[in-house]
């Protein structure tokens, strides 16, 4: 057997996410003929490898088919244009802010945010603090709330890039995460390289004689400036995708309900369509990337599976028995149920490719049209016409 | 009929299911007066499943499902709950026992809570 | 379908499963191969910790479904109570000499392999001032898991739960056992539990005595959230725990913060014990002549998966401690290289 037969497929990715461009080559190299609607204004990489279709300006209006046969319904200009695809992957990122209300505290010459501190040493604008020999750099983590994994491995990057560049960094901290190697690894170099980590539970911040004093467990600590991480929050696209695809998005914003059956990289509620980074983890970009080759992985050998034909219970309508309540349209969380016209019938359809088996839909209808195939109950419980009568 | 009459079980294969083909594997069997019948998702919990059974004669009907969070259809969980409440309620304003029916949330690790479930009832 | 297998896979835990089915998925052939009488490994032992109703993400029912899903995959083949003896190259293939129960020869020749030979639990004798086996009421994680599994939730009715206290970090971040990482999983394991022991006795006081709480990702937001307000929060870690009165466990610490050197006493203790490598990672990594890092696990390419030898490829906690879910993830990633690397035979 050739473990890679003609790949014939396509994979719609969408999102302008670092991790997109990564899950696009990753893709790509994998033989797929890859469409990519970053959605957004995005900068497109200078070389894309030759079986990737970029479509920057273009907007979804649409996702029809189903897992194995997508179709993308994109507007360009005035036309709407099909792009195929067996799969989707969606890596939209998340976005940032400054989080005001949680420190308490504007951003201004002596608060920077890590990225504001990583500009500045790169325009050399930090200069000036830093050839004065005692430039110090509070940099303070899980202020009024857990910092974010992503923005906070970024301070530890900064207070890393501000203490190579010779200036005294001190970081407050609750607990430092390390639960992963690169990050066990950058915390003992920033410690060797002389950081000073400084436990906290409860610190006062005073803007004082042109300094930051920090009452720390330790004592007080004077500094030039505070560094503040950011936050990250669900990317906006996420609603509006989601609902266009079908797609559950959990309480706190991000794709997929956290699940314990859908952690398996990267599921959603519908075959074939994957998410992959940050817009449904909190991750440093490190980690983001590693999920999409792990996303990538699954989705690879799932469209290899369609080969197959699909084994366990799906649902299936009598179709002349339904009354196009569009129940099972609304029930089905696998978006698997529409009504259709087929054979000259105007019915419900479960398309077998989209459909999990889990029966929802048939326990739903009021007219019983709808019976899991390859599952049957014994004939003493199935539901009937007739009705029940308890004694 | 073919249906013991104690006590009637519809549950998730994926989480009761599964609990009880490990309680199986160490060599343990269902009571004789238990039925089990495995549907593929809390969530194809039919409410005339749970009134034939009752017509059929069962004492007790148990819908056993997986715990929030935990459903692979997401929300079949919340069903089959929602299911065991009607038909509660019905039973209830009909003047039989809505005790009768019960759901429970279980994972397919709980073999020994099943066991020490089957034990109390 | 080929007749001859692709791949081999050793190790049936939950990460030797994911990355079996993975390869099953694309219609290639694979050997799965496990030294145990079961499937499972480590995974299979953990316990439900669904409180007040709500699944608390623990992954412990990834292993049943898993297990199922390979029952019901076409072309995985399965040996149970098998392990390799010895490995060798012929051109270019990998030919696995393994001996089964009773001492039977078995050899399969195979161009792939995939490692996932698991972890060991790091012993809580590694910490022998902790008292473990010598004092009353002082249990592991991995015991508890094994109590609520084994017995079911009414078995927390017979612990001692009047003012239980969590230690992590036993034998994890300890330069001083050679163990200078994080073992990932502890601090999530130990919170989940002392959730469920709060659950079936509401009263009990309980403690954790840490140095960093590791509580990220979305999948811990409800329990940190819950333990955080549930439970007493200590940054400082005893240093040796000794019988105390009325058949409690006493300890002494320093809180880091304040300084206070404190005695207290415990009804329970729970240590958090982590992940090391195998026992015989070392002999494995000897035949297939792979590195190892500095902490013991598997040594792989900036990729993760791939190791130094071609056709060679490490899946779940033997490349680095991992979660269930996580070890699932890494699976397929390492399943993807080993396809890959096939194809770029062919």
């Amino acid at each position: 057997m050739n473990p890679m037969p003609g790949r014939p497929r396509g994979v719609i990715v969408l999102g302008a996410a670092p991790e997109a461009l990564c899950a696009v080559r990753e893709l790509a190299a994998l033989g797929y003929a890859v469409a990519w609607l970053p959605l957004e204004e995005a900068q497109a990489p200078a070389a894309l490898p030759p079986n990737v279709a970029i479509y920057p300006a273009a907007e979804l209006v649409g996702l029809g088919g189903y897992a194995g046969a997508f179709c993308a319904q994109v507007r360009r200009g005035e036309a709407i244009e099909c792009l195929p695809g067996a799969a989707v992957l969606i890596a939209l990122g998340n976005a940032r802010c400054y989080p005001q209300e949680r420190y308490g505290l504007p951003l201004g010459p002596r608060v920077l945010t890590p990225p504001q501190a990583r500009q500045r040493l790169k325009d050399r604008t930090l200069e000036a603090l830093l050839s004065h020999r005692k430039a110090h750099f509070l940099v303070m983590l899980d202020w009024g709330g857990e910092t974010s994994r992503e923005t906070a491995v970024e301070a530890l990057h900064t207070a890393r890039a501000l203490r190579q560049n010779h200036a005294e960094v001190t970081l407050f901290y609750r607990d430092l995460k390390v639960d992963s190697a690169p990050l066990e690894r950058l915390t003992r170099r920033m410690r060797e390289e002389g950081v000073v980590f400084c436990r906290y539970i409860e610190v006062e911040v005073r803007f004082e004689e042109g300094g930051v004093h920090i009452a720390a467990p330790d004592g007080l600590v004077r500094g030039d400036m505070l560094i503040l991480p950011e936050a990250v929050q669900p990317h906006p696209a996420t609603l509006p995708l989601a609902a266009l695809l079908k797609l559950r998005v959990g309480k706190d914003g991000y794709f997929q309900e956290v699940n314990v059956r859908q952690v398996r990289p990267g599921l959603t509620n519908r075959k074939g369509i994957y998410v992959a980074g940050r817009c449904h983890m909190d991750a440093d970009r490190e980690a983001a990337l590693e999920d999409v080759s792990h996303v990538v992985a699954s989705l690879d050998a799932f469209l290899h599976s369609l080969d197959e034909p699909p084994s366990g219970p799906t649902a299936e309508v009598e179709r002349d028995r339904c009354i196009r309540c569009l129940t099972c349209v609304r029930t089905c969380p696998h978006a698997a149920a529409e009504v259709v016209e087929r054979e000259g019938i105007t019915a419900a359809y479960v398309e077998k490719a989209a459909c999990w088996g889990c029966g929802i839909c048939a326990a739903h209808c009021p007219v019983q049209a709808i019976a899991l195939k390859g599952q049957a109950v014994p004939s003493w419980l199935a539901p009937t016409a007739q009705g029940v009568s308890i004694r | 009929m073919s249906m013991a009459q104690r006590l009637l079980v519809l549950a998730c294969s994926r989480s009761a299911g599964e609990a009880l083909a490990a309680l199986e594997a160490t060599g343990q069997t269902l009571p004789p007066d238990v039925t089990w019948v495995n549907l593929p998702c809390g969530g194809s919990v039919d409410v005339l499943h749970i009134l034939r059974a009752l017509e059929a004669g069962a004492e007790k009907v148990w819908v056993l499902a997986c715990y929030e969070g935990a459903c692979e259809s997401l929300e079949g969980n919340r069903w089959a709950e929602k299911r065991v409440q009607w038909v509660q309620a019905l039973l209830q304003e009909i003047g039989l026992g809505p005790e009768r029916v019960v759901f429970r949330a279980i994972s397919p690790t709980m073999a020994a809570d099943l066991k020490a479930w089957l034990e109390e009832e | 379908m080929s007749d001859r297998p692709r791949a081999a896979v050793i190790g049936g835990g939950i990460a030797g499963i994911a990355a079996s089915l993975n390869l099953a998925q694309r219609g290639i052939g694979v050997i799965l191969i496990e030294r145990e009488a079961q499937l499972g490994g480590n995974a299979s032992t953990v316990c439900c910790k669904a409180v007040g109703g709500v699944c608390q993400h623990c992954g412990g029912c990834l292993f049943r479904d898993h297990l199922r899903a390979l029952e019901r995959a076409e072309g995985v083949s399965v040996f149970l109570q098998t392990h390799v003896e010895r490995v060798e190259r012929r051109e270019g293939r990998l030919a696995l000499l393994c001996e089964r129960a009773q001492g039977e020869a078995l050899s399969f020749e195979v161009p792939a392999v995939i490692l996932a030979t698991g972890f060991d639990h790091i012993s809580p004798l590694a910490k022998g001032p902790y008292g473990y086996g010598l004092l009353p009421h002082v249990i592991t994680g991995r015991d508890l898991e094994a109590l609520l599994q084994g017995r079911g939730r009414t078995a927390c009715n017979e612990l001692p739960l009047g003012k239980v206290a969590f230690i992590q970090c036993v034998g994890s971040r300890d330069e001083h056992n050679g163990r200078g990482y994080c073992s990932q999983v502890c601090c999530r394991y130990a919170l989940r539990l002392a959730r469920v022991l709060q659950e079936s006795r509401p009263e009990a006081e309980i403690a954790f005595f840490k140095m960093d709480l590791q509580t990220s990702g979305r999948d811990m937001a409800e329990t940190w959230a819950a333990a955080r307000g549930a439970f007493r929060i200590v940054a400082g870690m005893p240093a040796l725990l000794e019988r105390g009165a009325e058949g409690k466990v006493a300890f002494r610490y320093e809180e880091v913060l304040t300084g206070r050197q404190i005695r207290e006493s415990f009804d329970l203790v729970v240590l958090a014990t982590g992940i090391q490598p195998r026992a015989d990672a070392a002999l494995l990594a000897e035949q297939f002549g792979l590195n190892q890092d500095p902490s013991g696990f598997f040594a792989t390419a900036p990729d993760g998966v791939s190791t130094l030898v071609p056709g060679v490829f490490a899946a779940g906690c033997c490349q680095a401690p991992r979660s269930i879910a996580e070890s699932i993830a890494h699976a397929h990633q390492a399943a993807q290289a080993c396809v890959l690397y096939l194809g770029g035979r062919a």
